[in-house]
């Protein structure tokens, strides 16, 4: 019957119905309060980070040279600034406050309150807000574009940072004024500080908040605890750079530490096991702190009593080790600038460039201080002997005056002379006769064409690509363009020579990642031997192009071996002057020094100052003097100890 | 089913729609604030407008008659396969007129700023079509009479599933069912059908898309203790190992827990670099990752939304939370809330009475329909009914079973509840049409159609 097959129809979909009367009754009666919690917890889920502090960067005597200091910050919750009405009454309900304090008009009128702490413009603040909106905006279209829907993502429940580092009377005054607009918070914060004034300027480095690229690049974007957040700051420069390596053995980045967690719900119940923070470890430099000050001091003194330099540049390696004991810069900057003045500042001076980190990633052309490189591979090479040797009549082509010419009439020259006169006509030979492609393969045996290995983000190396041609290949032999290299890279050349062995060179002294090993250059002993007497003979035989004006006549165990260089820029102005060389024991300056303790390698350029003989080489003898009093007072005869000491 | 309720008239019918209207207009009010303004949002405005027009379609459908659309159901229903067909042309012409993909499916067409869902027409359409075929038939009861109802049904059906939308499929086949049960057809007929369609069933499962399989195996991965146990590491077995030798490894050796070191840094399995028994469900030849993804959209996506849907209805309890109060309301923790999920902020807002009440008016237009199927003796009429009042009711229980997570998250609206002006549309004209038979005089001379004594 019709009806009877109604009533069973009827009876079979009131199963259904009965079984969803049933979950309904079961998900809202019987297991009511297992969901008010976890609908509570959906708030309450975001897990809790704690910050740790970043790691001290001192010096290799252990003198703090930058540190986080205490500080406060004032934020914004982002329900304020959403500029939506019901994030707005939200907002109210959390601070507990009736709606009619949290409006559009008062909101507008705290920032006016917040720019009069903070000393800025009430529209820069503004501007600042309108920042972080469009961030947290954009964050949440991605999101929407990911999940298929629109959902709230956790920048929108999180207090962002407006005003920082406000001094402990400041933040009571900020406390003082902005009870009545309980969505500004001060926050406890830290400032980063740093010593060392200018001299540290490039090698310290600078902080920045982290930007959207480096958020979409972070490698470690999977961990919570060592990505980048979007109110973080990071190292970007120098050394504060150098510290956000990341350590796999340690599961952290160095100098930054990896921040804590609680994760709990809202009964305090852990979600998760907390995890602790841990503070960034202290990055250690192998700069001298003192030295890099001298040597500033010295540096700068050279660069002023010049009129046309506009700045200079000077590396100290320790030659066995590679250490940096000083990478100084002239002009340079205080690193507790902020990024607006030290963009002003660049603005200001296009002259001295301050912002140019020249020690490793300034371009010079290196002039003759790679000679005896040039003479090495070339000994090496086969292409030249002991015994080779050259016309030299003050020009390549004696009948073409003016082009390929040399600093003088030297005769007949050999190597060694060639070295101690710098003979321009003898490299034209050597250059080319190796070619460029020659060249191309024996520069980055000593460092040339490659990174040096600071670590740093401002080093720079531009690669060796010339064109094939014979001018080329002399050019590149007595260290003009298409040859450009930093003063790095040149003091590392320096170092190589001393050693016989390339080695990166090495900044960061408590690095727990395990340092590149020396690669040995293929240069017999006794081709090592002839470049070596050639430097000796520049710097201490009558003669040589540095003998004049070097002022080392009372270091007793040491000697210095070094090689000048006055380096075309292509201008209408005098040339750079270069001196690059390294100390080593008196009585075996011919072998290597590796055994020298003592040993130094030093590159200084002084921009168009002239030449390096004149220029570079007395600054140079001054500077050494610093170092070996620093560190080895008993080499110097007593005649020095009555100069006046430079410290 | 002689019940003394005025039901010549129909005009109950009207009672428990208009009370789900108006819990569907309060829910779309309260989620746009600001409430306290007086003033109706937008999204309630629309609604409201969209009720009046499907009144009036009601009161339309009425005044015309159900017979007189019976007469035409052939045409109507050949017009919206058309417009299915014309839908799915989308998939090959770019820039169809009046075609839009919205998230990968292209089931409106726009005409003007006013969509239109012809799925949702299809469905009146059809049960008018296929109770003008059935009414005068008796083939039915033979096994191979029932080749042609099922052609009608599998035609639209397999145009539908194509667009994609699995939820308006899953409505044909109850109705179907519903509908040739009423109309006579023998039940081990209909028992031999059932069980060949669950023979088909792993064939679906492997045809159909990975996002709609996942919506499917999501309701399992509800249960936090098989999430748990699939995101651990795999025992170790030879390479070589067949698939189901590694799966049957899976079930049977023990399994490994985690070092206790370990610190889960990161809730989600995309940070997770280990392996993971998922992994090894995945058949070789898949693409690697695919299912790993596949969980990673479970945990951002269909998971998600059943969580906050459950907890949505859960912490409604006994009182419920009060119109336009609660958490959901605040926040935008779940997504779809004015649309397929809006059950979950009703039970939120109303608590357990007011989610028992909707379901009560969804059983009670079921009942009543059933009651003026068996009240009217016309076969087309008894037909048209028992199709309508199933779907409604189908339909109802689909969109609550995915609330609640016991079904699968399929894009169906609750019936007069959800935004929406299509669907609407439509439940408003299938109440028209019951109150169309409930109204017409049944000739008492006429024999009563469908008195089939034998369930068997």
């Amino acid at each position: 019957m019709f009806e009877r097959r109604l009533r069973i129809m009827l009876l079979i979909l009131a199963l259904p119905v009965a079984t969803v009367a049933y979950r309904i009754v079961d998900l809202q009666v019987r297991h009511a309060d297992k969901y008010r919690e976890a609908t509570e917890n959906m708030l309450y889920l975001e897990p809790v980070f704690f910050p740790c502090l970043r790691g001290d960067i001192s010096d290799r005597n252990g003198v703090r040279l930058a540190y986080d200091a205490p500080a406060w910050d004032i934020g914004i919750r982002y329900e304020a600034i959403s500029g939506n009405d019901r994030y707005l009454r939200r907002l109210a309900r959390l601070l507990a406050v009736p709606s009619e304090v949290v409006t559009p008009a008062r909101i507008e009128e705290s920032f006016e309150i917040l720019a009069e702490i903070a000393g800025r413009p009430p529209s820069e603040i503004r501007d600042q807000v309108a920042g972080i909106r469009r961030n947290v905006e954009r964050i949440r279209e991605n999101v929407a574009i990911r999940y298929g829907y629109e959902m709230e993502v956790r920048e929108e429940r999180w207090v962002h940072t407006l005003v920082s580092g406000l001094d402990r009377q400041q933040q009571l005054t900020a406390r003082e004024k902005l009870a009545a607009y309980p969505w500004l918070e001060v926050l406890a914060g830290k400032i980063r500080r740093y010593e060392g004034g200018p001299a540290f300027g490039h090698v310290l480095g600078r902080m920045a908040p982290v930007s959207l690229d480096d958020l979409r690049n972070d490698p470690h974007a999977e961990d919570s605890l060592t990505r980048y957040r979007l109110d973080d700051v990071r190292g970007v420069r120098g050394a504060e750079a150098l510290g956000e390596g990341y350590i796999p053995t340690a599961g952290r980045r160095w100098l930054r530490g990896r921040r804590g967690r609680v994760h709990e719900d809202r009964k305090k119940r852990p979600l998760s096991p907390p995890v602790e923070p841990i503070d960034g470890e202290n990055l250690i430099m192998t700069i001298d702190a003192e030295l890099q000050r001298t040597l500033y001091e010295q540096l700068r003194e050279a660069v002023l009593g010049n009129p046309f330099s506009s700045g200079g540049s000077v590396v100290l390696l320790h030659t066995r080790t590679r250490e940096v004991l000083a990478l100084v810069d002239y002009p340079s900057y205080d690193a507790n600038i902020s990024y607006a003045e030290l963009l002003d500042l660049a603005k200001k001076d296009t002259w001295g460039k301050p912002h140019v980190c020249r020690a490793i990633g300034g371009d010079y052309p290196p002039g003759s201080t790679v000679k005896p490189m040039i003479l090495a591979a070339a000994l090496s090479a086969g292409k030249v002997t002991a015994s080779t040797s050259y016309y030299c009549a003050g020009r390549l082509f004696p009948d073409l005056p003016g082009r390929w010419g040399c600093t003088s009439h030297h005769g007949d020259m050999g190597p060694i002379p060639a070295l101690q006169k710098s003979c321009n006509v003898y490299f034209y030979h050597t250059g080319e006769i190796m070619g460029t492609a020659n060249l191309a393969t024996w520069l980055p045996r000593f460092g040339f064409s490659r990174l040096n290995g600071t670590g740093l983000p401002e080093e720079r190396s531009r690669p060796y690509r010339p064109p094939s041609t014979v001018g080329a290949a002399r050019h590149t032999a007595i260290g003009q363009f298409p040859f450009t290299a930093t003063p790095l890279q040149v003091a590392n050349m320096m170092a190589t020579i001393a050693t016989g062995e390339y080695r990166p060179v090495v900044l960061w002294s408590n690095d727990p990642r395990p340092r590149p090993s020396a690669e040995r250059l293929p240069v017999s002993e006794a081709h090592w031997a002839i470049v070596r007497e050639g430097l000796f003979e520049a710097v201490n035989m009558p003669g040589g192009t540095a003998y004049r004006n070097v002022n080392l006549s009372d270091m007793s165990d040491y000697v210095l071996l070094g090689k000048t260089g006055s380096a075309e820029t292509g201008r209408p102005l005098p040339t750079h002057a270069w001196f690059v060389g390294y100390l080593t024991d008196r009585g075996r300056y011919r072998s290597s020094s590796a055994t020298c303790e003592a040993s130094v390698a030093i590159a200084l350029v002084i921009e168009l100052a002239g030449h390096g003989g004149d220029r570079a080489v007395p600054v140079v003898s001054e500077m050494l003097r610093t170092y070996l009093k620093r560190y080895w007072p008993e080499s110097l005869s007593s005649s020095a100890k009555s100069r006046e000491d430079a410290f | 089913m002689n019940l003394p309720l005025p039901t010549r008239h129909g005009w109950l019918l009207l009672f428990p729609v208009l009370m789900l209207c108006t819990a569907g207009v309060l829910t779309l009010q309260a989620t746009e604030m600001p409430v306290e303004a007086g003033l109706l949002a937008d999204r309630a405005m629309r609604q409201l407008l969209y009720i009046f027009v499907g009144l009036a379609g009601m009161l339309a459908v009425m005044m015309v008659g159900y017979h007189r659309l019976g007469r035409w159901s052939y045409l109507l229903f050949a017009v919206c396969l058309v417009l299915l067909v014309y839908l799915l042309l989308g998939r090959w012409v770019a820039q169809l007129p009046l075609v839009k993909a919205i998230r990968g499916t292209r089931r409106w067409l726009f005409v003007g700023p006013i969509p239109l869902q012809p799925s949702e027409l299809a469905k009146i359409a059809y049960v008018l079509a296929l109770a003008w075929y059935l009414r005068y038939r008796r083939n039915y009861r033979t096994f191979m009479g029932l080749f042609v109802p099922f052609a009608i049904t599998l035609v639209p059906m397999g145009l539908i599933l194509i667009q994609p939308d699995l939820g308006t499929v899953l409505l044909f086949l109850p109705v179907l069912f519903a509908m040739l049960f009423a109309a006579g057809a023998r039940v081990r007929h209909l028992l031999l059908i059932v069980c060949m369609g669950i023979c088909c069933l792993p064939l679906f499962w492997l045809k159909i898309a990975d996002y709609q399989r996942l919506r499917i195996t999501g309701v399992l991965l509800q249960d936090s203790r098989l999430r748990d146990y699939l995101v651990q590491e795999p025992p170790a077995s030879p390479e070589d190992s067949s698939y189901w030798d590694r799966v049957k490894s899976l079930f049977t050796e023990p399994v490994q827990t985690q070092p206790a070191e370990d610190i889960p840094t990161a809730p989600s399995v995309l940070s997770r670099t280990r392996p993971m028994r998922w992994d090894w469900l995945c058949p070789k030849g898949t693409a690697p990752g695919l299912w790993r993804q596949e969980l990673v959209e479970w945990e951002n996506r269909s998971g998600y939304q059943l969580v906050a849907s459950k907890n949505a209805i859960g912490s409604g309890g006994l009182t419920g939370q009060g119109w336009g109060r609660g958490i959901f309301f605040e926040y935008d923790f779940l997504p779809e809330a004015h649309n397929d999920f809006i059950f979950a902020l009703i039970a939120h807002q109303w608590g357990v009475l007011g989610s028992l009440v909707v379901l009560a008016g969804f059983a009670l237009i079921f009942l009543v329909g059933l009651i003026i199927a068996s009240l009217t003796v016309d076969p087309f009429g008894r037909l048209v009914a028992v199709g309508l009042a199933t779907m409604i009711l189908v339909q109802a229980l689909v969109n609550l079973a995915m609330t609640i997570g016991f079904g699968p998250i399929t894009g169906m609206t609750l019936p007069f509840v959800s935004a929406g002006g299509s669907s609407l549309m439509a439940s408003f004209i299938s109440i028209g049409l019951l109150v169309s038979v409930a109204q017409r005089r049944p000739r008492t001379l006429a024999t009563r159609s469908f008195e089939f004594d034998d369930l068997e």
